[in-house]
């Protein structure tokens, strides 16, 4: 079988194209690769050692004594061109690579570092164009379509993108193609590549793409081909039984009947090195942040202008949700007053929603409410983006009317009562009287099922066991009395309540019983007795003693 | 449009009246007279049926009657009126049943009643009876849960009596146009517009508190008022 040379001559293709198609636009991709990305973080920081051979180990090492440490059988993961020289190559062992270099480095990849300087690359290439594809640490894949001098004069603008990239210091190469994958492999013949090397000045070496020759990555190993999972889609182990093991002996065979022998997957790798596969990219898009916040010229001192400026506010927060597909789920208000000080709420929704009068609403109840110390001069408003509300319900469930307007109602009873006097009560883990704590009606059930940061069980306390039959009704605080009492052994048995809204003689008693608890933490210590007594009119109440003696109605069994 | 012959037409007419009928047995929620039931009937029978779309008057003659069990009765029941689904994404789809306690003295005590029956409660803490009526003003005109519990039990008797009679009428036209079903527990009959009175003459004792709760009888005496429009 003989390697037939194949030619892809871009700006010649695409000149035919455009004859054929007046609306034909060219297709490049440019990839942007770091090579032994973690090793070259590491050597970046550490220029005496950049001419040195040195290698990147996958366990920890010691560099001051130049041997690995615990791992039976440390492997090298990369190496620089110093070592290369002496024969060491990825994948040898430690062992072997110092018997042939006993002078090789051996750095331990440093997670945080490369975390560092891929953000930086990240950034580098956003300047570069907006449609690019994260491909892999230290590799890019950028869309040039959108660049329109990138597509009339490659050349000079690889040599401009490469003298962007300076800053960097860390070595790049610079390839172009008409598809990703091909970019990908392009980048990686070093006839076809651009290249930034510091030595330790930059040196700059481009090279013209006019024309993509198979010849030029026929001597890479088939396995050097990524699909779109960054796998093969054909065991490479079956191409080398069939004596396949480069890329210029897959390219050469004939497309026809390659799938019945050697598998679907097969045709896919073909058609990549023939360029006719053009698979989409994956495009990075940084998270967006839906704030927005204003210094005002004029300080604001009522609420109808303020609710003006936040209606603008929230319309163009609420577009550029629209534009996302994203739904407000809570926002947070922040208000800055002329004395400094600062007003933080965050007001949940009860239902996803991008319409900026409900979102008005809820902050015109909310705002009702505060005193403000001094006029407004700056304010800020965060919305926390989220999927909107799809959900489908069984034929007859009854929801809602409207769960914005519900959420604007327990507002507002919030602002007529004050805080913690509305919501769902929800009992805590002591054993103290009267103890529980309020939580959010519309959100309570989210925290309910919620597993606490430690992974354990909630720490409810279910009284379930030690119900009295007749609920009892509370009085708050509880009322004190004067109890007539004969002294007991260990407590005072009560005889008649003498003051207090039911008076009269007691004609029986339950108890007592003593509780006590947080008795190891003397200012939380709490210790009480208490009484179920009926009076002679049938009264059902509840009686506790604090001592030394102070007598309490706690309540009142209806 | 084609013409139907007069016999499609006539066994259409038969199957209709059966469609309907199996439709009926198979979803007899969808089936009811309107949005609203007439009536929140219980699947217990120690409740009563309360009227929806009007005020209910709840009031002990004795001490220690037992008017807190009708409160812990709602609180367990399952009421597919009280059901609510929303499309919130943090609330389960399965639906919760909310009901509304204006406790017009925060006399109310959780520990009396079991965790599942508190997760169902939207309690609105009053210090006195105005908060209470403004409250349950807000509520009604919100018209999102079908049954609402104004408790007055332990609010001094001055001050209810103080209490216009034009604000019961008011909740009372509120609770008609939402539909909702307005329980009011008062220590004497003060509602001239409530269109049920119930009065309970139970009078348990110091033993039984020691009982099970669902062993004790509430006996209560039933009056109804025709409902009149003002």
């Amino acid at each position: 079988m003989t390697a037939k040379r194949l030619l892809f001559g871009v700006p010649e293709r695409n000149r035919r194209a455009r004859k054929l198609f007046p609306t034909f636009r060219l297709h490049l991709y440019s990839s942007l690769h770091i090579p032994s990305f973690p090793l070259s973080v590491l050597l970046r920081d550490s220029p005496g050692i950049t001419a040195e051979p040195a290698a990147l180990v996958n366990s920890e090492t010691d560099p001051s004594s130049r041997t690995s440490s615990t791992r039976a059988t440390p492997l090298l993961l990369a190496v620089n061109t110093a070592a290369s020289r002496h024969r060491i190559a990825p994948g040898l062992t430690v062992t072997r690579a110092l018997a042939r270099c006993p002078q090789l480095i051996l750095l331990a990849p440093d997670p945080s570092l490369e975390r560092l300087h891929q953000n930086a690359f990240r950034e580098y290439v956003s300047s570069l164009g907006p449609d690019f594809e994260e491909t892999a640490p230290g590799t890019f894949l950028l869309d040039l379509l959108s660049i329109s001098h990138a597509l009339t004069s490659p050349l000079a603008w690889t040599e401009q993108a490469l003298r962007k990239a300076t800053h960097l210091r860390l070595p790049l190469h610079l390839a172009i193609a008409p598809t990703p994958d091909l970019a990908l492999l392009v980048g990686r013949s070093r006839a076809l590549r651009s290249t930034l090397t510091f030595h330790p000045e930059p040196v700059f070496n481009s090279v013209p793409h006019s024309v993509f020759s198979i010849q030029a990555i026929a001597d890479l190993p088939v396995s050097s081909l990524q699909t779109d999972h960054g796998k093969l889609t054909t065991d490479p182990k079956l191409l080398q039984l069939w004596g396949i093991d480069t890329l210029g002996a897959l390219a050469a065979l004939p497309r026809q009947g390659l799938a019945e022998r050697l598998g679907p997957g097969v045709i896919r790798l073909h058609d990549i090195l023939h360029g006719k596969y053009h698979r989409l990219l994956n495009l990075h898009r940084p998270p967006q942040q839906f704030t927005i916040t204003r210094e005002l010229e004029h300080p604001l001192e009522s609420l109808e202008p303020l609710l003006f400026v936040l209606r603008r506010g929230l319309d163009s927060l609420c577009s550029r949700l629209r534009s996302s597909q994203r739904a407000a789920i809570s926002s947070k208000l922040t208000l800055t007053f002329a004395d400094g000080n600062l007003h933080l709420r965050e007001l949940r929704l009860p239902e996803p929603t991008c319409t900026p009068s409900t979102l008005l609403r809820l902050l015109h109840t909310h705002l009702d409410t505060v005193r403000a110390p001094a006029p407004v001069v700056a304010w800020s408003l965060l919305l926390t983006p989220t999927l909107p509300g799809e959900a489908q319900h069984h034929l007859f469930d009854r929801s809602l009317r409207d769960p914005h307007r519900f959420a604007d109602t327990l507002a507002r009873l919030e602002a007529l009562l004050g805080p913690d006097r509305l919501g769902t009560p929800r009992s805590i883990d002591t054993h103290r009287p009267d103890s529980f704590q309020m939580e959010d009606t519309l959100c309570s059930r989210t925290s309910r099922s919620a597993p606490p940061p430690g992974g354990g069980p909630l720490p409810i306390f279910d009284r379930d066991s030690i119900q009295a039959a007749l609920p009892l009704k509370r009085y708050r605080p509880a009322l004190p009395v004067h109890v007539a009492c004969e002294p007991g052994a260990r407590f005072p048995r009560p005889l008649a309540l003498l003051t207090g809204p039911h008076r009269g003689s007691i004609a029986a008693v339950h108890g007592p019983f003593p509780l006590s608890g947080h008795w190891w933490n003397s200012p939380e210590r709490w210790q009480r007795v208490e009484w179920d007594l009926q009076l002679a009119n049938q009264t059902l109440l509840r009686l506790t003693c604090q001592p030394p003696e102070d007598w309490l109605l706690e309540g009142i069994y209806e | 449009m084609p013409e139907r012959s007069p016999a499609v037409i006539r066994s259409r007419i038969v199957t209709l009246p059966a469609l309907r009928q199996q439709l009926r047995e198979k979803f007899p929620e969808a089936h009811r007279e309107s949005d609203y039931p007439p009536s929140l009937s219980s699947s217990s029978s120690r409740l009563p049926a309360f009227p929806a779309g009007a005020l209910s008057e709840l009031t002990p003659v004795l001490p220690a009657s037992g008017l807190s069990l009708i409160l812990a009765e709602l609180l367990q029941e399952n009421h597919p009126e009280s059901s609510l689904t929303t499309t919130t994404p943090h609330l389960p789809p399965a639906g919760r049943k909310l009901l509304a306690l204006i406790d017009g003295r925060d006399s109310f005590d959780p520990a009396s009643y079991s965790a599942d029956s508190c997760s169902r409660l939207l309690w609105i803490r009053c210090r006195n009876g105005d908060e209470s009526l403004r409250c349950c003003d807000l509520l009604l005109h919100d018209a999102s849960l079908p049954l609402l519990i104004l408790d007055l039990l332990l609010n001094p008797l001055e001050e209810l009596r103080r209490i216009p009679s034009s604000s019961w009428y008011r909740l009372r036209n509120l609770a008609r146009q939402s539909g909702a079903s307005l329980l009011i527990f008062t220590p004497r009959h003060l509602i001239p517009c409530a269109s049920l009175h119930l009065t309970f003459n139970s009078a348990f004792t110091l033993a039984d508190l020691e009982r099970n709760r669902d062993e004790l009888k509430i006996v209560c005496d039933r009056e109804e008022t025709a409902v009149r429009s003002s």
